[in-house]
């Protein structure tokens, strides 16, 4: 990720607190409230961070590599006027990025079509288009149980040990629109914290496939900095809103773990002494979370869509903790996965919700509303679905 | 409104700034911050500072920004042109957001600091005046009225504080703009102001005695909620709170609906957008939309302004009211309200109270809830109007326990609690029958306009699912053998009510409204067939066989029965359960 250059850059030694990945920067007149800077370290590294909290004193920046190494003598901080922008582009596709978004498959720089905001806007409510294609996952307890659609957000609640990114993997590959193939369909894939073997199962999983030439991948992997993570799912949705509403592309956007994501996000607010909501997490969770999960969605008059497939690792299998439980307030529908008495796994259809957008979705086109039989968003139309 | 004053930013901290210089600024005043003139409200004065929320994005906002002071507080524009429109939290109209100059969609991103009127000022509306010149009138008389929709006409009111004699009438066809009268020589303009955070004044509150109607036999039979009251519907995710609410927006019988989607999803929205407008109003043949309005603060829209959304809500709710309308509100979610709450109060360093809410979270949840109310309007003809506020809360982990559900409790009238062990055995709604409440003295009006001996039945189902609760724990401890052959029938009805009453789909055709006259019939079979087996007990009673009729297929069937033919078909069914009876 490359800020702009602009033709003077200003350049400051005024850093009076470096702790976890929180520094003060004192004197910060000049410094927007969050803008991007890069920081460079005392052995002349860069790092990049943003600006979270300014006043008369002293502007609190939070930064995305960490803090190791940084001292309070020779610290100097760069501002670039801007807040985080991302260089988006058809030529992501097929490639493998950091959690920075910095290429990390040995390629060339990507050629930039445009740069945009990584926090995104929201959707206007006004022009949403409510989500009703059918997506054919492969996988029939989501297929038969919990249909995803175009524009849909749908969580996987999953315990450790679990093989939800193996689910994860297949669906990217076999997801298909019934009817569409030959509509422009690509994904975008946002690992945080995932482990190296998990990365190079998804790497190899993609290039058997085939399907890597229409895939981004961002990967921050369990021991790149932790603070990093904070930026890579806006990195993937900013990809994917470029891609969906400037290309017209169908994108899926797969985040795992959200788990990982909303301890990044502890870390900082902790950092920052921050008063706590529950078990620690900071109060304002759901509306982080809903910045990055509402990026989901299909517009009026724009052919493209950006359909979300979140995973969420539930410690303790515990589906009230609070990262599942907003999750599962922001997200529409949900797929549990259970241990169950040794069983490696069940895809157990029981605690899953389906939004009533399956309704809509299997549908036939001019057929009139579906007879649901029972009460409620039941399992009645689940036999309308188109077979293979 | 002209600028009053000029201040600088000092901090600024998320959604919460504080800015100096600002002399003279009161509390709540609405301050417009940066070079983008973002909006935003004092909520706090220290000395020379002023701490402001920003209803938008604060990011880019610099030290030494530019804060101005409006002089006045955050207002809503209150005419004609209001139904069947879209708005933010701050009322700024969404569709014309998104539609270009030349009325084209150009850009679905809401964008910010972008200021539009909220009524649309070319649109232009046929008057009927209702007063002559030389009359004299005070606050709430009606001035004039134009038919906003097929099925509302729209009573343009004087003024609050405003009284004297009508010294000339305006012109029609009339802009939002342009004056309806002249009182006293000084005009008074189509479009009026009212501050969010002040209820309207009535002339007086009256107890609220007349049922709201949803169609919901869960609702109207067994927890009924008055015109003029509240309710609040605790759920857990999944347990269906957002359909609850969109059923009751659909089929209620209140004149106006003002939905406020407070911090949830789009894609909900979306659906309200697409399905409304393809919807006709049961009882007046107009377009759903005509009647509704929606405010539409979605989560990852700004949080200060999710704050305000609720307020903007009721009081063009009031507004209706005041004319003499029966208004529903429903706001989904008054959680994501609170949170709102509690994020500004953590930036504002302020001490947290329970679940780190802040200290005035049950006031300003008291403030909202009372606001409801079934009144007479101010004028010389008083008009009776009514403001129910219906509140969806969505507890964290499904636990009741906490603060905003706990705090709505006290301050509801009706509760209907959403269980998810319901929702997760697909018996929708999801309202629990023992559980729930309501506090609403409406049986006389049931008795006097369906049947009189409605309020002795519902009782009836009432007393019978709590003792039907009690024999379940039996069951589930012994089975079902153990019970007396008086305890199976009442075990199985009480298995009838629940399947076959209080189930109902909100996606059926015939089923999503269910008259008050079927909800009576449906009740008085079951009634009828429970006492009837009873009776048919004696020693060698074969319960198995009394349980397993084939009559008990009929009795299922009953919600698919039209309204109108629900009479008939029960008492034809009355007879048939007489002649199996007499059979077996």
């Amino acid at each position: 990720m490359k800020p702009h250059t602009s033709l003077h850059t200003v350049e400051l030694q005024t850093v009076s607190y470096v702790s976890g990945p929180i520094i003060f920067v004192d004197q910060a007149l000049g410094i927007h409230s969050g803008e991007v800077v890069e920081v460079v370290s005392p052995d002349e590294g860069v790092r990049r961070g943003q600006v979270l909290e300014v006043n008369r004193e002293r502007a609190v920046v939070e930064i995305y590599s960490g803090t190791r190494g940084l001292d309070i003598a020779s610290t100097r901080v760069r501002l670039s006027g801007d807040t985080a922008r991302f260089p988006v582009g058809t030529g992501l596709l097929g490639r493998i990025l950091d959690g920075n978004g910095d290429p990390a498959d040995q390629g060339p720089p990507v050629m930039p079509e445009a740069f945009w905001d990584v926090n995104g806007l929201a959707i206007n409510p006004a022009v949403r288009r409510y989500p009703s294609e059918y997506i054919e996952t492969g996988v029939s307890a989501i297929d038969a149980l919990n249909t995803l659609v175009r524009g849909q957000k749908l969580p996987i609640f999953s315990g450790f040990g679990l093989p939800a990114n193996e689910l994860a993997a297949r669906i990217t590959t076999d997801a298909r629109v019934v009817g569409h193939e030959e509509e422009a369909f690509v994904v975008v894939f946002a690992a945080m914290g995932i482990t190296h073997r998990e990365a190079s199962f998804f790497r190899r999983h993609l290039e058997e496939s085939g399907r890597l030439n229409r895939t981004v991948l961002f990967l921050n992997l369990a021991d790149d900095p932790t603070i990093e993570r904070l930026l890579t799912p806006r990195l993937a949705l900013t990809t994917a809103e470029y891609l969906a509403f400037e290309r017209g592309y169908h994108v899926l956007v797969i985040l795992t773990d959200m788990t990982h994501y909303c301890e990044a996000l502890r870390e900082v607010a902790t950092a920052r002494e921050e008063v706590p909501g529950r078990r620690g997490y900071p109060g304002y969770m759901y509306t982080d979370l809903a910045t990055i999960y509402e990026r989901a969605g299909r517009i009026h008059d724009h052919p493209g869509s950006i359909t979300q497939l979140i995973i969420v690792s539930m410690p303790d299998d515990d589906i009230t903790h609070p990262i599942p439980d907003l999750s599962g307030y922001i997200t529409e529908g949900a797929s549990g996965r259970h241990h169950r008495r040794g069983q490696s796994l069940r895809n157990r259809p029981a605690p899953s919700g389906v939004r009533r957008r399956v309704r809509a979705a299997v549908r036939p086109p001019g057929s009139g509303p579906v007879d649901c039989g029972g009460s409620g968003p039941g399992l009645g139309p689940v036999w309308h679905v188109p077979g293979r | 409104m002209t600028t009053v004053n000029t201040g600088k930013l000092v901090r600024i901290a998320g959604p919460v700034v504080v800015a100096e210089g600002l002399t003279g600024a009161r509390l709540y005043n609405v301050v417009r911050v940066g070079t983008n003139r973002l909006i935003g409200e004092v909520i706090r004065l220290e000395g020379p500072e002023a701490v402001i929320q920003v209803y938008e994005d604060s990011s880019g906002l610099q030290v030494g920004s530019p804060v101005e002071d409006t002089g006045g507080p955050l207002t809503v524009d209150l005419g004609p042109g209001l139904l069947g429109n879209i708005f933010d939290g701050v009322q700024r109209p969404l569709p014309a957001l998104a539609a270009g100059p030349d009325g084209r969609e150009v850009d679905p991103f809401l964008r910010r600091g972008v200021e539009l009127p909220p009524l649309n000022p070319g649109r232009e509306w046929d008057l009927t005046f209702v007063v002559g010149v030389g009359e004299l009138v005070e606050p709430g008389d009606v001035l004039a009225t134009t038919q906003e929709t097929e099925a509302i006409e729209h009573r343009m009111m004087v003024p609050a504080e405003r009284n004297g004699t009508v010294t000339r009438l305006g012109a029609s066809p009339a802009t939002a703009a342009d004056p309806v009268a002249w009182i006293d020589g000084q005009p008074v303009p189509m479009t009026t102001t009212w501050p969010v955070r002040t209820g309207r004044p009535v002339a007086r509150l009256l107890d609220p005695d007349v049922p709201l109607i949803t169609g919901q036999r869960v609702v109207d039979t067994l927890f009924p909620v008055a015109r003029g009251g509240s309710a609040t519907i605790p759920g857990g995710f999944g347990t269906g709170k957002t359909v609850h609410e969109q059923t009751l927006a659909k089929w209620c019988d209140a004149d106006i609906i003002v939905y406020v989607g407070c911090g949830e999803r789009g894609n909900e929205l979306a659906e309200v957008l697409e399905e409304f407008p393809n919807l006709t109003d049961p009882r007046t043949g107009a377009r759903l939309m005509e009647r509704t309005i929606l405010i539409a603060n979605t989560s990852n829209m700004p949080v200060a302004a999710r704050e305000a959304s609720i307020y903007t809500g009721i009081t063009i709710g009031e507004y209706y009211r005041d004319q003499g309308y029966d208004v529903a509100v429903m706001a989904d979610s008054t959680s994501r309200w609170g949170e709102a709450l509690r994020e500004v109060s953590s930036r504002l360093e302020e001490m947290p109270s329970e679940e780190g809410y802040p200290a005035y979270l049950p006031s300003r949840l008291a403030e909202f809830y009372e606001r409801a109310g079934l009144v007479e309007s101010l004028g010389r003809t008083p008009r009776r109007g009514s403001v129910t506020v219906v509140g969806a809360v969505s507890p964290p982990g499904g636990d009741f326990s906490e603060p905003v559900t706990q705090y709505s409790l006290r301050l509801a009238g009706t509760f209907w609690s959403l269980e998810s062990d319901l929702a997760r055995r697909r018996h929708f709604p999801a309202i629990h029958w023992t559980r729930s409440y309501t506090l609403y003295q409406l049986d006389d009006w049931f008795d006097g306009r369906v049947a009189d001996d409605w309020a002795d039945q519902r009782h009836w189902a009432s007393r019978l699912l709590g003792e039907v609760e009690q024999l379940q724990q039996i069951v589930q401890l012994l089975g079902v053998d153990v019970l007396a052959p008086a305890e199976r029938i009442t075990f199985q009805t009480g298995r009838i009510i629940r399947e076959d009453f209080l189930q109902q789909s909100a996606f059926d055709q015939v089923d999503a409204f269910c008259s008050l006259t079927k909800q009576y019939w449906m009740l008085r079979v079951i009634r009828y067939l429970h006492e009837q087996l009873l009776g048919c007990l004696h020693e060698d009673t074969d319960v198995d066989e009394l349980i397993g009729l084939p009559i008990y297929d009929l009795v299922a069937r009953m919600k698919s029965w039209s309204g109108t033919e629900a009479e008939d078909q029960a008492k034809a069914l009355l007879e048939a359960i007489d002649a199996e009876l007499s059979a077996a």
